[in-house]
């Protein structure tokens, strides 16, 4: 990777694109929190912009946009509420997405991974919201601010898609979108990962959502898939 | 007689649907990040408390010292009929105050999630702020919160016993590892000058021991040996060995180093042994039932694989009877081969000194009472309860013991099998060591080889002409 530069930036102020020599293409968000990088990705500057590549193999949401995510509800000063936010990988990159303006809830049950993700990514960025509990006692979460606009729900759960679903019912505003990835070996190691990806999708259909688009994440993740739907209950 | 029952009925449903329905006296107690905020029927606020440290009071609430509650129930100069919350945990406490509880419906928290931002908002104005940077100045508390309440979360957790205890039986068996690694080497090394020490001596501190404060083998003397505690016996064969043993000389260089791993060593068995000692004490403070069931170096690694004593508490007597044999279990989920008889708990002295046939029923025997006993230690720490599980235990232990001394006829039958299978793997496998054409003219002749051997081809051309 030598001397990048930009190749397409989005006027939503989501992401940009950047592209070496070679033309090989590489994701990267503007840095929020400057000079710090989360997960050992590297920091490029750019004409005084701080840049912090977003590396696809670790994020699944990255995975998701180079597989042509048509549509990234994920934009500057939306409200997002993030179930499963482990060390804060990809919350970082939404928290330099939504900018000062936008909030980030990140949703984190495992003490042990909460304690680099409050020092690395909370305590430092201005706009994320750690919450410590259980997704699924999601009625227990009083530290809220107000209905979000959307739900990102990465948990490996037999469950996730109820956890989800629940969630969104509480606090994503009608009109919202859910991304959830589905880690289809932990819902069911035996049957066929597509047909799981197929039943968790008539599961949202039954709840009141609409399936927008399902992307197979293989080269970048194993059996997994990502949902993007619209809530409109 | 009837009818005038059902009368009675109807009225009642009456008067309670007036009473639910008709009356504004229902109200809703609301536990907020930052404050509590009492809500009438139509969502209009009645009063709200700011709290002036909120992770405090919030401390104070779990610990179920209900005092800042307690002065906001206050504002009722009426007693509400009803009171909806969203808090679970003050329910009895509110309903011990004579009135009625209840846990808010899902529709209505949803409702007040949506109202809460002009809640906060009236809340700043009753404080009478200025008005300029008041959003920015709630979300600002908001995140001072709950950063302060997940830290102070992150503390608690990390104060906890058990978490010390699966890091200490973590390191006891990195350690063992080392130890045998490095032991072994030493052996080796030390063997070119003195190869019939290796025979002699099984303990590897007293062979440590030995190299580092020895050295060569014809310096070794009768007293040092002694100090060691060898037996008598013993050491004469060692003095008689060292004279004429087969070894080479050892260089000076070669013996510093050596001497210096052997240090290694000795230091890593006193580790060692402080951290048996410790998880023994440990074991003994936080969990004495599942200690006194199954061992500290058992119990302590069921803690540490389930990831704490909580978690091992809520886990079923079957998880716990095949935890650590994961890989076999999804291997049965997978092919249906036979499931794992146990786990983790292989380790427990009566099960792998048991026959085979036995070592399942015992497993399961042994996973009931501990699942039984973690619960116990996790939440009442009734010392006496390890003296009846034990002695059921046991009773149990000598029931299999006696009742299956011998294979039943299926397992002996199993067990033949068995036998006959390995006998003819090792056959089969020999023929492949056998070199020229009846090799593979033995090899054709098995089908399922034959179709093993055709997907390797197919296999290997897909990739080559990738």
């Amino acid at each position: 990777m030598n001397q990048l530069s930009l190749y397409k930036s989005f006027d939503n102020g989501s992401f940009v694109i950047l592209v070496d020599q070679a033309k090989e293409r590489y994701l990267a968000t503007q840095n929020l929190d400057t000079g710090k990088s989360v997960y050992g990705e590297k920091i490029i500057k750019i004409d005084d912009l701080e840049y912090r590549i977003w590396e696809p193999y670790r994020s699944k949401l990255a995975g998701a946009l180079l597989k042509n995510l048509k549509e990234n509800p994920i934009k500057e000063s939306s409200s997002v509420l993030y179930l499963g936010a482990s060390t804060g990988t990809t919350v970082s990159h939404i928290s330099d997405i939504v900018g000062n303006k936008g909030m980030v809830f990140a949703v984190e049950p495992s003490v042990r991974v909460a304690r680099e993700f409050l020092e690395n990514v909370a305590s430092r960025r201005k706009n994320i919201i750690p919450i410590l509990m259980d997704a699924r006692r999601f009625l227990h979460y009083y530290s809220y601010y107000g209905l979000v606009d959307v739900v990102y729900s990465d948990i490996a759960q037999p469950d996730q898609t109820d956890i989800a679903i629940n969630n969104c019912k509480c606090y994503l505003k009608s009109g919202g979108d859910l991304i959830i990835v589905i880690k289809t070996r932990s819902i069911d190691v035996l049957t066929d990962p597509k047909l799981v990806t197929q039943n968790e999708a008539k599961k949202l259909e039954n709840n009141q959502f609409q399936i927008l688009q399902i992307i197979n994440l293989e080269p970048f993740d194993k059996d997994h898939s990502l949902i993007h739907a619209k809530y409109v209950g | 007689m009837p009818s005038r029952n059902n009368k009675v009925i109807i009225l009642y449903l009456l008067s309670y649907l007036e009473f639910r329905f008709m009356t504004d006296n229902v109200y809703k107690f609301l536990i907020l990040e930052l404050g509590i905020a009492i809500v009438d029927e139509k969502n209009m606020i009645q009063s709200f408390k700011r709290f002036h440290d909120p992770v405090q009071s919030h401390l104070k609430i779990k610990n179920r010292d209900y005092e800042e509650i307690s002065e906001s129930l206050e504002v009722f100069k009426v007693k509400p009929e009803l009171l909806q919350t969203n808090y679970p945990e003050i329910i009895d406490y509110l309903r011990n105050n004579t009135f009625h509880a209840e846990k808010i419906s899902a529709v209505e928290e949803r409702q007040s999630q949506i109202d809460k931002i002009s809640f906060y908002t009236e809340m700043y104005d009753s404080d009478q702020q200025d008005h300029s940077g008041r959003g920015r100045d709630i979300s600002d508390n908001l995140r001072e919160f709950s950063l302060k309440w997940s830290s102070l979360k992150v503390k608690e957790a990390s104060e906890q016993l058990d978490l010390h205890i699966s890091q200490s039986i973590n390191a006891l068996d990195e350690i063992d590892k080392i130890l045998n690694t490095v032991g072994t080497r030493m052996r080796e090394w030390y063997g070119l000058h003195f190869p019939e020490l290796d025979n002699l001596l099984q303990n590897i501190v007293t062979y440590a021991n030995i190299v580092s404060k020895v050295g060569k083998r014809e310096e070794i003397t009768v007293e040092f040996l002694q100090s060691l505690e060898i037996p008598e016996n013993k050491i004469e064969i060692i003095i008689m060995t060292a004279k004429r043993s087969k070894g080479g000389k050892l260089t000076e260089e070669n013996l510093l180093i050596l001497q210096s791993l052997a240090n290694e060593v000795i230091s890593l068995a006193q580790i060692r042994k402080t951290l048996e000692d410790h998880i023994d004490i440990s074991m003994e403070e936080i969990s004495p039932n599942l200690k006194e069931l199954l061992t500290a170096t058992v119990g302590a690694r069921l803690i540490a694989k389930a990831g704490s004593l909580k978690r091992l508490a809520s886990l079923s007597s079957s998880t716990i009877q095949i935890l650590g044999a994961e890989k076999a279990l999804f291997r049965t989920l997978k092919t249906g081969a036979n499931p794992p008889k146990h786990g983790l708990l292989f380790q427990h002295p009566v099960i792998h000194s048991a026959p085979k046939w036995q070592r399942g029923k015992l497993a399961r025997a042994i996973s009931s009472k501990a699942a039984i006993a973690a619960r116990v230690d996790l939440y009442s720490r009734n010392p006496e309860s390890s003296n009846t599980l034990a002695s059921k235990l046991n009773d149990r232990i000598t029931e299999i013991q006696e009742k299956y001394k011998e294979p039943s006829e299926i397992q002996q039958r199993q067990q033949q099998q068995n036998f006959k299978r390995a006998d003819r793997d090792s056959y089969t496998r020999n023929k492949g060591k056998q070199y020229g054409r009846d090799r593979d003219k033995d090899r054709d002749g098995d089908r399922d080889f034959k179709f093993k051997k055709n997907k390797f081809k197919k296999r290997f051309h897909k990739s080559n002409k990738k």
